[in-house]
């Protein structure tokens, strides 16, 4: 064909090949974040839908529970599960910590005082309700975020906005799955992998006097190598971490030499459960609020801080206690002795703190 | 390949210090009183853990 204007060339085979490839390029062009966003909707509305699925389900199993114990209080849980807990602002970091506290603790109090208002349950019973309760509240909070966000991303169809969310959400539903599967745990009073700290003090404190230093803790003296050694965890078998923060504070008004603590941390990819790891710092979850009290105990009095911690992941450190794990207990128990004989010398003061939450595990 | 994942709970006599692993039972806690010791001496539950098996 001689050549010629791209006219002649639609008039031949030529150009309908060439229309195959132009199509496309102008289809994608003006529209290929509205078809990347259909193709990733279908994959995130499915997630959403087991999202609410998972969070209709723990609301299901708490409302059943405190049911079966003191009547219908659908209502008043509902309006905890539905609760929020505002931020400070982060402008001014300085006090941060104190009022990221005074937020956390004012939220806890007030559904455990709601859980007893009800009345019914007492104990470790009220303790497994809150726990349900603070589990049916992260579910309904996860699937709110990301319906938001799939909702505004759809709204405004635009595709960036959606981005982040995929990258997000597998992690996400992995640990809602790991938090839905872990309120049958708690409910049923079971161990779980997040207690392999609780579960090696326990051991430790086994037939000693124990004394309550501050609320929901556990603390026991004893003597390792010439060493005064004071163990606190959490007070079981009530699913709760305790107020460790202030328990150590307690302590070290006291006077302490080394700090050793006890944890569940996550394993890496790859990695076996239930492996024993040693290291330097607070092995301490959560917000980190009471991670920063110890830290800044120990940097106070500048005593070591030494940690032991048993490698897992998200989904059993939520879920009953895995046999590797739970067999770990005594190894761990072993390496924290060492710890303790290294932490500091004969006729010091040593602390232990098993951290963790202790449902199922007594001391 | 099925996995199934069973409850256990491994008990622990104070007194002549055998064990015994047996199926996990609602209200089984960690140094809670278990059943009687072929000793005759009370057991308590040692550790409750899962276990996945395949099948």
């Amino acid at each position: 064909m001689e050549p010629g204007t791209w006219m002649d060339a639609l008039g031949s085979d030529d150009g309908l090949l060439m229309l195959v490839w132009i199509l496309p390029v102008i289809l994608f062009v003006f529209y290929g974040q509205r078809i990347q966003l259909q193709i990733t909707s279908g994959e995130i509305r499915k997630s959403i839908k087991e999202l609410d699925r998972l969070r209709a389900g723990a609301r299901a199993e708490l409302l059943e529970y405190v049911r079966e114990r003191a009547g219908g209080q659908d209502a008043l849980l509902d309006r905890h599960i539905s609760g929020f807990a505002i931020q400070p602002v982060g402008i001014d970091p300085a006090g941060l910590v104190g009022k990221m506290r005074r937020v956390l603790r004012s939220r806890e109090d007030a559904a455990r005082l709601s859980i007893s208002s009800i009345g019914g349950m007492r104990g470790a019973e009220a303790e497994r309700a809150q726990t349900m309760l603070e589990a049916a509240s992260a579910l309904r909070a996860a699937y709110m975020a990301v319906n938001h966000m799939f909702l505004t991303a759809k709204r405004h169809r635009n595709y960036p906005l959606i981005l982040p969310l995929q990258m997000a959400l597998p992690s996400v539903m992995e640990e809602a799955r790991a938090l839905s599967d872990g309120v049958s745990a708690f409910k049923r009073g079971q161990p779980v992998g997040d207690g392999i700290g609780p579960l090696v003090l326990a051991r430790m404190m086994r037939g000693l006097e124990k004394t309550e230093p501050a609320p929901q803790t556990a603390m026991a003296e004893t003597e390792m190598g010439g060493r005064r050694v004071l163990l606190l965890k959490a007070r079981g078998p009530g699913p709760t971490v305790g107020r460790l923060d202030e328990a150590v504070e307690a302590a070290f008004g006291g006077g302490v030499d080394a700090v050793v603590t006890v944890d569940a941390a996550l394993r890496y990819e790859g990695q076996e459960s239930g492996r024993i790891e040693e290291g330097f710092g607070v092995a301490m979850g959560g917000s980190g609020t009471e991670r920063f009290s110890v830290e800044e105990a120990a940097a106070k009095a500048g005593v070591p801080v030494l940690a032991v911690v048993v490698r897992q992941s998200v989904r059993e450190a939520v879920t009953l206690m895995t046999r590797q794990i739970a067999e770990s207990a005594e190894e761990t128990g072993e390496r924290v002795r060492q710890a303790v004989l290294r932490g500091a010398g004969p006729g010091k003061t040593v602390l232990v703190v098993g951290v963790g939450n202790t449902s199922g595990v007594a001391q | 390949m099925r996995e199934v994942t069973l409850e256990y709970t491994l008990t622990r006599c104070g007194s002549c210090g055998a064990s015994a692993r047996r199926y996990y039972r609602e209200g089984d806690q960690i140094f809670s009183e278990a059943e009687a010791c072929p000793c005759g001496k009370k057991t308590a539950v040692e550790l409750v853990y899962a276990e996945t098996h395949e099948l």
